[in-house]
């Protein structure tokens, strides 16, 4: 699985941390920071749920 | 199937009357009975469900925003297209970016955005305190005041100037500029913007001195959601003055006229409920913003935003044509019993995991951030001066209106 940003529609609201904190990083300079770009199968669940829960639907995955 | 000029027996017109004054009862008749209303008037459909109304939201691909933007003018509806809408123009000047799709949309959205972001936001809060506190010292010893236009109002439009690089003795002024926007007469046409022309000429002057101070490499005046614009490139081009005041001029007013009514409402339904607020109380820090959150669930202002379909989409039992509007009724779904459990009681702790009083898609509310933070501190403070309080209902003002219904005087007094 491979995750991809949308950065031109991310505006650091940080939704996906929530969801998945191992793989997505909003930091103090409101910046989204993507940890692993290929997460491993087991976290599948959650980083769609981040995808969901992107307000601006900036994430998709990619298998 | 319906299509938009069935016939129904059942009369709802989102201008009409008992619609502007409230429209709860439509609301729920139509989320039983008529999911997905036909408006053929308006060319349109009204859709009541939280599914269908956040489905929609999130659906850049099948639904766009019209160039009469997301929050119609009745006069304006009488535009009809037999497919889908044509593009906003791009040509000078461009609108404000809530009347735009992608990817200009996105590209005005990053330019404006630095000083919204959650980051930006959490460092103003001790500035926001300040704000309120200042409020408060003021009208406290009065042992009355209106929440909205003395408190929140005045808080919010201080928030939003020091965020586009007013003056912060212009709060006032901001304020009643854009309570004046606010005062339509329906049915007819609303906004005709004439009142709120000096706001945007002043935030076009704002822009034009910060070109001449960033030019001159004056670091001093830095304003983020200036400079971000400043530094936009669209179609090709950089933004002229006008064209960035007309963008700051959307989060002035987005800004200033919905957080005040949301925090004053929040202190009605509190005190409607004493053992509600006694729960609040026993944790101010935390629970503000839980309980602030409930109160957009359950009377956030805004009534409806729209959107025209690009292709033929079929939802709730409707087929909606390419160029056929929809409106989303927000307070329709924020309440609806498929989504929320007894959607009609205001239940402090209820922490629903979604909502819409900040829409969802491409024009997510780009000020969440500001308004949850704000919300919050209005409440907090608020409730740590004033150990108890009435809420003087009768002298209270709620004025109908097709845009967005809530409280725009709530007296309160001090015990």
């Amino acid at each position: 699985m491979r995750v991809k940003i949308d950065w031109g529609s991310c505006e650091g609201n940080g939704a996906c941390m929530f969801e998945a904190p191992e793989v997505f990083e909003v930091r103090d300079d409101d910046n989204l920071y993507v940890l692993q770009e290929e997460p491993p199968e087991e976290l599948r669940s959650r980083v769609e749920a981040a995808a969901i829960a992107c307000p601006k639907y900036a994430i998709t995955i990619e298998d | 199937m319906l299509t938009i000029e069935s016939p129904v027996d059942f009369d709802y017109d989102p201008y009409s009357e008992e619609a502007l004054r409230d429209p709860t009862d439509l609301y729920r008749e139509l989320r039983k009975r008529y999911p997905a209303y036909p408006l053929p008037q308006y060319n349109a459909w009204a859709l009541s469900r939280f599914e269908d109304v956040w489905d929609v939201g999130a659906d850049g691909e099948r639904f766009a925003m019209e160039a009469i933007g997301p929050v119609y003018d009745p006069a304006d509806l009488s535009l009809r297209y037999d497919s889908p809408p044509p593009e906003p123009t791009l040509e000078p000047p461009i609108p404000s970016f809530s009347t735009l799709n992608p990817p200009v949309l996105n590209q005005l959205r990053q330019g404006i955005g630095g000083p919204l972001r959650p980051g930006a936001v959490a460092r103003m809060e001790d500035d926001m305190r300040t704000l309120a506190r200042a409020r408060l010292d003021e009208l406290v010893p009065h042992g009355r005041f209106d929440l909205y236009t003395d408190y929140g109002g005045e808080v919010s439009a201080g928030v939003m100037c020091r965020i586009v690089g007013l003056a912060p003795e212009l709060a006032p002024q901001v304020l009643e500029a854009v309570n004046e926007g606010l005062r339509r007469k329906p049915p007819g046409p609303a906004n005709s913007g004439v009142a709120l022309l000096p706001l945007v000429d002043v935030l076009t002057e704002a822009v034009a001195r910060r070109r001449h101070d960033k030019e001159a490499g004056n670091e001093r005046t830095a304003n983020r959601a200036i400079d971000g614009l400043l530094e936009t490139t669209v179609s090709g081009r950089r933004l002229t003055d006008q064209e960035i005041g007309a963008q700051l001029f959307t989060i002035v007013t987005g800004g200033t006229e919905t957080v005040p009514k949301v925090a004053a409402r929040c202190l009605l339904e509190l005190w409607r409920r004493p053992e509600q607020l006694a729960e609040v109380r026993a944790d101010l820090s935390t629970n503000c913003a839980t309980a602030l959150e409930e109160t957009m669930r359950f009377g956030a202002p805004l009534q409806h935003v729209g959107r025209c379909a690009k292709v033929d989409v079929e939802l709730s039992g409707a087929h909606i044509k390419a160029g056929e509007r929809v409106f989303l009724l927000i307070p329709a779904a924020n309440r609806d019993e498929r989504e929320f459990e007894d959607p009609d009681e205001f239940i402090w702790n209820r922490m629903p995991k979604r909502h819409f009083a900040f829409g969802h898609g491409l024009h997510f509310c780009i000020g969440v951030h500001v308004a949850r933070l704000e919300g919050r501190v209005l409440l907090e403070e608020l409730l740590n001066r004033v150990p108890d309080y009435e809420i003087d209902e009768a002298d209270s003002l709620m004025p109908p209106s097709d845009f967005q219904i809530g409280y725009i005087r709530m007296p309160i007094e001090m015990r």
